[in-house]
């Protein structure tokens, strides 16, 4: 093994914008890690945590290794079994690494250049980063009763102790490439979240899905958005958290669900979900009015907003000759088919005018 | 104005410019490279601005909702690889996605993007 001189000080020869040039050209491969779900490298990890151990105390037994499915699973057995864990370990084990690389590294920049130089490289991951933890946080607590109290800050005490592993994503490319912390590196590489105790170490595996939509917010429809291997699981539409239950009914959703939804979000939720091209196909759908511009069509939804779309041909033909139709849903007091598609575009009807049109 | 796709191009005078994405000044870009107005989510293919003999300059939309703005002193075109080839005039150009509207519950609309 090697030996740890590289996480004790930044590599001198590193300038502060080299440092951000490299933990830029690391971005990527940091969000990949961050969000990978593939199954994690138990050697690594053991290896790994075992050596991060003989560094924070030398003199001490090596630590037991647990392994669980999930930060649930994880969190659960932190509560259960303290005496066989011992006392929390993470200040040692993990914290003043990495307080001590902050430092020195700030030490070396200056306040002002280390502002800069830490913003650069951490500031585009850290609120995906943060969300994702706070939601997973929340989830776990959400498995105990909200009455029972007690328990479930038990949970959440047990939380604090965590090291994020992946989740460290947004920061360890400043670490990586200033030459520091290069355990914890490897540690986010090859484990999920862990909780180092005197006693033992517990490591989690990785999800087996997270998925996110194009605005990098928790995001499925047919099913969670986030799972584990325990069942444990997330589900999630456009980053606004539902209830097991309503996810699964959202997967499943049908026209007549969706007219017999109550709940006007919950309603909109389904129809997105199902999209609301599909929905005005199946649902006996009122032709409103038709122009140069396509057609329009309205769906009544009871208490809730119609559903009005114009239908447009695309005017550029498919290889194969055809034309794609598409729709598009637009204002429910939309009137005309062109006043519909110039909205659109953020004009009005009289406005929109195009000269040429592929 | 010209359409392709989900995207339109609407000639502009220079004062219809707003200031701050005049300020914030055009992307750098290398030389013959193309300006991407937008890509496309699905196919990855994206509406491609050329101008011609590369004299032009494009300034990016401040945020996903607001326009971008194009600068084209000698003309241009724009190209893509499922919508025909639009000429384009001398001048200054206002770039618009396409949105779709969304109930006020969730967003009040979001980008089209084919």
């Amino acid at each position: 093994m090697q030996s740890p001189a590289t996480t004790e000080a930044p590599r001198p020869d590193l300038t502060a914008d080299a440092i951000v040039a490299v933990a830029a050209a690391t971005h990527e491969t940091w969000r990949a890690i961050a969000l990978s779900t593939e199954s994690v490298d138990r050697e690594v990890a053991e290896q790994t945590v075992r050596k991060l151990y003989v560094d924070a105390r030398p003199d001490a037994a090596p630590p037991e290794i647990i392994w669980c499915r999930s930060p649930l699973e994880a969190a659960r057995l932190v509560v259960e079994q303290a005496d066989r864990l011992g006392a929390p370990a993470r200040d040692r084990v993990r914290d003043l690494i990495w307080a001590r690389g902050r430092a020195q590294l700030a030490e070396r920049l200056g306040p002002r250049e280390f502002g800069r130089v830490w913003q650069a490289a951490c500031g585009e991951l850290a609120p995906l980063m943060s969300t994702l933890i706070t939601r997973i946080a929340a989830g776990v607590e959400e498995h105990v009763d909200a009455e029972n109290t007690a328990e479930r800050a038990a949970l959440r005490v047990a939380l604090t102790h965590a090291v994020h592993g992946p989740f460290d994503a947004a920061w360890l490319p400043l670490y990586e490439a200033a030459g520091m912390a290069e355990d914890l590196g490897r540690m986010a590489r090859s484990a999920g979240w862990w909780w180092p105790f005197e006693n033992a170490v517990v490591l989690t595996e990785r999800p087996l899905a997270l998925r996110l939509d194009d605005q990098d917010r928790l995001h499925h429809g047919d099913g969670p958005a986030l799972a584990y291997s325990d069942g444990f699981a997330l589900h999630s539409w456009r980053g606004t958290p539902l209830t097991p239950e309503f996810g699964q009914r959202l997967a499943a959703t049908t026209p007549e669900s969706i007219r017999a939804e109550e709940n006007a979000e919950l309603r909109r939720m389904m129809v997105e979900h199902y999209t609301p091209e599909r929905f005005l196909k199946e649902s006996g759908a009122t032709p409103l009015q038709e122009d140069e511009a396509g057609k329009l069509w309205r769906v009544e939804m009871g208490s809730d907003e119609a559903i009005v779309m114009v239908e447009v041909v695309n005017s550029s033909p498919e290889p194969d000759g055809t034309f794609n139709v598409y729709f598009l849903r637009v204002p429910p007091d939309t009137r005309t088919a062109k006043a519909g598609v110039a909205w659109t575009f953020g004009l009005t009807e009289d406005e929109y005018q195009p000269l040429r049109q592929t | 104005m010209y359409r392709q796709g989900d995207v339109l191009i609407v000639p502009v005078t220079e004062n219809a410019v707003p200031e701050d994405v005049r300020t914030a000044g055009p992307k750098h870009r290398r030389p013959r490279e193309s300006m991407v107005l937008a890509l496309g989510e699905s196919t990855g293919h994206a509406h491609a601005l050329v101008a011609t003999r590369d004299e032009g300059d494009f300034y990016p939309a401040p945020s996903e909702s607001e326009p971008a703005f194009v600068f084209l002193p000698l003309g241009g075109k724009v190209v893509h690889e499922e919508h025909g080839t639009i000429p384009l005039p001398e001048g200054w150009f206002k770039v618009v996605r396409q949105r779709e509207y969304e109930p006020r519950a969730l967003r009040s609309f979001r980008v089209v993007a084919d």
